[in-house]
């Protein structure tokens, strides 16, 4: 055995992070041991109070500390918008824009029968409780033109259409700053799709 | 377009192998099993991605060997560019090293900039391959002829990978959900409605597979007919029909065409140039009614029965089945016909001359068949023609070619042969 068994144990649980393979979790874990007892110490603080205290919102499933989260609670913000979005992670890139003051709703993933995610596993249901009880006027799908994303897309389009509330998808096309030339056919064709008058 | 270069490194039986090809005909030489179609593979998985021999990536992985890596050369109109691959095995810190398991890292660079995924390289290279099996094209199960098929709408239009990759994730989820249902036993309304939406995206995605292919062949058999006419210097007419298929196996249908030469199955095996005039509404509309007739023997297979992973391309001479009346020379020439077709549509797409790959085929064509396939496009295109002896080939048509001597995965002659 290379490393002493608590070192080879932080190494194997660094490895298990996303992207991380053996030798970034190693350098990682060394950097732990480096590190003077208070810092180590205020790492695992931030692992055990964001374990602990992150939770989904019972109302949007976003993650935050509060329930319900800053964005549900926040009344400056429009009431009948809600913006579907798949992860978390989106909602924060949403919100980096500023553009967008509207609601959100996570999914907390995508319809994939070979994930074992099944619409029940999504919180679509609390999606169609919210659109009745609350003000919605028009819904956004934030959601990536993939097979399972537009899969996702056509279930709740079917649940939510009868319902007689305005409905859209996000467009999506050209990255800023490039070229049509060299632009691949899919999402070309995505971006004509989604073209717009002007 | 020519390849200049070939470097393997732990590539199937080649340890460490450098090889530069001749402009024109490039002949490799050696007994079964010394590495000719790998060195060919090589080729086809650099411009393609993909191998029509390999099961698993692992495959092309030297036995006792952890990585291995793979570097073209090639000449696109006068600057010299490179595609490369590289294979290694990620193992678990605490596995053995030698088990062929795992996670395995792929790295394919183009002009040694890292692609995002194997749509990277795709057109960079016009080929067209032409090995023994292929001869079997019209025999082979179904399954062969949508490779075969698929593979040249790749060829032509790259991004029509993404297409085709989308509907094997779609029917791949599909079937798990039929799975599930089917284990269930029965179905709620919540249940429909997810089933409806696999349905609508089945249907989707097929008809982009199914109408890509209908172009393919739109294009592809009046150049193949004409060929074919030639060669056979008889009024023979090819025609090819798209069959959509019901699920059932090839044979199955097969016996029951026989059997009754009427019925739904008979009227969908129309003739492509139906189908493709076919409206994409009208053609739901045949996807739809044979998705619900056969709903519930999807269920009891567990398995997605339609769409174009059950289709076949029936080949047929002066209106009879190729398969079942036309004799071995006449299947022979179908698929040389169907092959130097291929070279032209790829050639007049890209405005391009591909690169021809022949292994262990040529011998098996007489001189003047041999002549004509190397004339195809009317302009000399690059060959690398793999054989087990020189004596099948007409001696003039030697003069000139790059002769190289496969053994055990290694290069271990190499000569010129005089230009005519
Ligand atoms: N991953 C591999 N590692 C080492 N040898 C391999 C591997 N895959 C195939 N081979 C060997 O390569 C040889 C087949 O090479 P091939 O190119 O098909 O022969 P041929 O010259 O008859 O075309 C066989 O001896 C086979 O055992
Ligand atoms: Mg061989
Ligand atoms: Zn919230």
């Amino acid at each position: 055995m290379f490393f002493t068994r608590p070192l080879a144990r932080l190494i194997e649980e660094f490895q298990k992070f996303p992207g991380v393979g053996p030798k970034s979790a190693q350098r990682m874990a060394f950097h732990v041991l480096d590190l003077s007892a208070e810092d180590a110490q205020a790492l695992t603080e931030a692992i055990t109070e964001a374990k602990e205290k992150v939770k989904h919102c019972n109302t949007c499933f976003h993650l935050s500390a509060q329930d319900p989260c800053e964005i549900c609670v926040d009344s400056r913000r429009d009431q009948q918008v809600v913006c579907v979005v798949a992860d978390p992670k989106d909602v924060i890139a949403f919100e980096r824009t500023r553009e967008y003051r509207g609601q959100y709703h996570v999914l907390t993933g995508l319809i994939s029968p070979l994930d074992g995610k099944g619409p029940d596993k999504l919180s679509i249901r609390q999606l169609l409780a919210r659109l009745q009880n609350e003000t919605i006027k028009e819904v956004i799908m934030a959601i990536n033109p993939t097979v399972e994303g537009d899969a996702t897309v056509l279930y709740l389009s079917q649940l939510i259409k009868p319902a007689g509330i305005k409905l859209s998808r996000i467009a999506f096309g050209l990255p800023m700053g490039s070229d049509l030339e060299y632009a691949d056919d899919m999402t070309l064709s995505k971006s004509l799709e989604g073209r717009r008058e002007i | 377009m020519k390849v200049t270069q070939l470097k393997l490194e732990d590539f199937r039986n080649y340890k460490n192998l450098v090889v530069d090809f001749a402009d024109g005909k490039n002949i490799i030489i050696g007994d079964n099993a010394q590495g000719k179609s790998n060195l060919l593979e090589a080729i086809e998985l650099c411009a393609s991605g993909k191998s029509s021999r390999a099961e698993q990536d692992f495959d092309f992985i030297r036995w006792g060997s952890n990585a291995c890596k793979l570097l073209l050369s090639f000449d696109a109109s006068g600057a010299e560019e490179t595609i490369s691959i590289a294979l290694a095995q990620q193992n678990e810190p605490n596995k053995l090293l030698s088990t062929r398991s795992g996670r395995l890292q792929k790295v394919i660079k183009v002009n040694g900039v890292k692609q995002t995924s194997v749509r990277g390289l795709l057109g960079r290279i016009p080929f067209v391959s032409f090995t023994s099996n292929d001869l079997g094209l019209l025999r082979a199960g179904p399954k062969f002829r949508r490779e075969w098929i698929d593979g040249i709408a790749v060829r032509l239009k790259p991004s029509h990978h993404d297409v085709l990759s989308n509907y094997a994730k779609t029917v791949a989820q599909r079937n798990r959900l039929l799975k599930l249902f089917a284990e269930r036993g029965r179905m709620n309304v919540s249940d429909q409605d997810e089933l409806l939406v696999w349905d609508k995206q089945l249907t989707r995605f097929a008809i982009a597979v199914i109408k890509m292919r209908l172009k393919v062949l739109a294009e592809l058999l009046p150049l193949a007919q004409e060929i074919q006419s030639h060669l056979s210097r008889a009024d023979e007419l090819l025609c090819i029909d798209y069959a959509l298929r019901t699920g059932r196996t090839y044979s199955e249908d097969f016996r029951e065409q026989e059997e009754s030469d009427q019925g739904e199955e008979q009227a969908l095996n129309s003739s492509f140039a139906d189908l493709h005039s076919m409206p994409d509404l009208e053609l739901a509309k045949i996807l739809a009614r044979l998705l619900k007739q056969l709903r519930g023997e999807e269920l009891r297979r567990k398995q997605s029965l339609v769409g174009p992973h059950r289709d076949d391309l029936q080949v047929r001479l002066n209106g009879a089945s190729a398969i079942a009346f036309a004799s071995q020379g006449q299947q022979r020439s179908i698929v040389l016909a169907l092959k130097m077709a291929e070279l032209k549509q790829l050639s007049e797409t890209t405005g391009q001359t591909p690169i021809l790959l022949l292994d262990d085929v040529l011998a098996e064509l007489d001189p003047a068949r041999q002549a004509l396939l190397l004339s195809a496009i009317g302009q000399p295109m690059q060959t690398i023609i793999t054989t087990t002896h020189l004596s099948g080939f007409d001696p003039k048509w030697l003069e000139g070619a790059r002769i190289m001597t496969v053994n055990n995965g290694q290069i271990v002659s190499k000569e010129e042969t005089s230009a005519p």
